[in-house]
């Protein structure tokens, strides 16, 4: 489904939205794309790149990265949290383990900031956090831009 | 006769040198031909007490321990000297009691562990770690070693190696308990189980053995070890997965209270929920630097209590089972 030219950022975003959605935000998430007031705002801490809030979509190819964990290829829908000139942090359905690489699609033109001249990229993940059933937090490097 | 010239006397920092205690060289005499080095009272120099060709007696041993000497120390550079070659002497010697054969593995356990803790690759620990699982798996699965022997024997030192030791050692009985029979699967789980903690060796010894409270930084520096222990192996890409759960879920709770992710329930491994009981277990029980041990018995009862809400229920009570039904001196 998001194979291939889609036509630009515009066309990707609309593919995106239209995955199915698993990710279940806790109530106290519940107005988590209304938080207007958060987006763009630096999120205060000691990382090495500061980081911005950024709550859109994107969607994130499951690969098998380790022989011992199965997983299946398919795209699922994430909502971003933040990011930084390093990496992200994302909603998604499920965990995932340190050290997985996924390709990872950001169509949102706010991410051409980090991500020029694409919306694609392959992440890394570093940490991951279960906020609810079904609602994890996972932190995530960048560690190669794709072309288009 | 005891040596104690010059040429004699060796740095006790050689890497050929591993130390054995009284106890274990009483079950080796029998078969066991190398030099034996003892540490000087005043400059603690280490001095050749007997060589190859004068091997030591139990008599020997007997006056040793009377004035309170508990360690020698054999020399690696002997042909008969490695720890593979003792470790195997020793657990197939059917005249040596077999919590005897335990305790001599858990005393070259020791010294393999501490010889490779300090090797940056892991290629050494993990063939270290494979090596004690396949020896003690093989006295477990025998049943050489019966539950009251070994709970006996476990050490409560709590210092890594003897915590991994031990955990290893229960995670075993448990899955006996549960039904696991499977020779091959025990062991995997044992490898798992001793390499649950091996995190640990990027957290400095300052935080591992501090007695208070831990702040802030200190108390994430701790809980990151699950992570990093998760990510050197993993890098390796010889684990299955139920042994990398062990090591990066074996503080997850059932509650979702646990670290690093807190999930709940069935998203933590049957593997690393097993290993969990074993490991509160082995720490309430063991010395460690910021709480005295406990008796078996409160230890049962705490865990009891956090099976209420964060262990699993079922392993609890099965463990619970174990100690009381098969080691109930243990249990009072």
């Amino acid at each position: 489904m998001l194979e291939g030219d889609h036509g630009g950022p515009g066309a990707v975003l609309e593919l995106v939205k239209r995955l199915r959605c698993e990710i279940k935000l806790p109530r106290s998430m519940a107005d988590y794309f209304q938080d207007v007031d958060a987006v763009g705002a630096i999120v205060e801490d000691k990382r090495r790149f500061a980081r911005r809030t950024l709550h859109s979509l994107g969607a994130l190819e499951h690969r098998p990265t380790f022989a011992a964990l199965p997983r299946t290829v398919e795209w699922h829908k994430i909502y971003t949290k933040d990011v930084s000139r390093g990496g992200l942090a994302f909603l998604h359905s499920c965990q995932l383990f340190p050290l997985e690489r996924m390709r990872m699609l950001l169509p949102d033109p706010a991410f051409q900031a980090v991500l020029p001249p694409t919306c694609q990229c392959v992440v890394e993940v570093a940490r991951c956090q279960r906020l609810a059933p079904n609602c994890f937090e996972i932190g995530a490097t960048f560690v190669e831009r794709l072309a288009s | 006769m005891p040596a104690t010239d010059d040429a004699s006397t060796i740095s006790k920092a050689s890497p050929d040198l591993i130390p054995v205690s009284i106890e274990s060289l009483r079950a080796l005499i029998d078969f066991l031909q190398v030099d034996l080095y003892i540490e000087q009272e005043r400059s603690k120099a280490l001095i050749l007490y007997r060589d190859r060709a004068h091997p030591v007696k139990q008599s020997d041993l007997d006056r040793l321990a009377q004035r309170g000497t508990k360690t020698l120390y054999l020399s690696l550079a002997d042909r008969d000297g490695s720890h593979q070659t003792i470790a195997d002497k020793v657990c197939r010697n059917e005249r040596l009691a077999p919590e005897r054969r335990f305790r001599v593995l858990h005393d070259f356990g020791r010294t393999a562990f501490h010889r490779v803790l300090g090797d940056s690759s892991l290629d050494a620990f993990v063939g270290m770690a494979n090596g004690l699982a396949q020896r003690m798996t093989g006295l477990i699965c025998r049943g050489d070693v019966v539950v009251q022997d070994l709970l006996g024997l476990l050490d409560y030192d709590n210092q890594l190696y003897t915590h991994s030791l031990n955990v290893a050692a229960c995670s075993l009985l448990l899955a006996q308990g549960l039904g696991i029979r499977d020779p091959g699967e025990l062991q995997s789980l044992a490898v798992g189980a001793l390499l649950h903690d091996v995190g640990k060796r990027h957290v400095v010894l300052s935080i591992l053995k501090k007695p208070g409270p831990l702040n802030a930084r200190q108390r994430k520096e701790i809980q990151n070890h699950p992570t990093t222990g998760f990510r050197d192996l993993m890098r390796r890409g010889e684990l299955s997965w139920p042994q990398a759960m062990m090591v990066y879920q074996h503080h997850e709770r059932c509650d979702g209270s646990g670290y690093p992710v807190g999930v709940v329930g069935d998203e933590i491994h049957p593997w690393a929920r097993l290993c969990a009981v074993a490991d509160v277990y082995c720490a309430l029980t063991s010395d460690t630097p910021y709480r005295k041990q406990k008796p078996v018995h409160q230890a049962l009862d705490i865990l009891d209590d956090e099976a209420e809400a964060s262990l699993d229920k079922e392993m609890v009570r099965c463990w619970k089972a174990i100690t009381a039904a098969r080691a109930p001196s243990l249990s009072s």
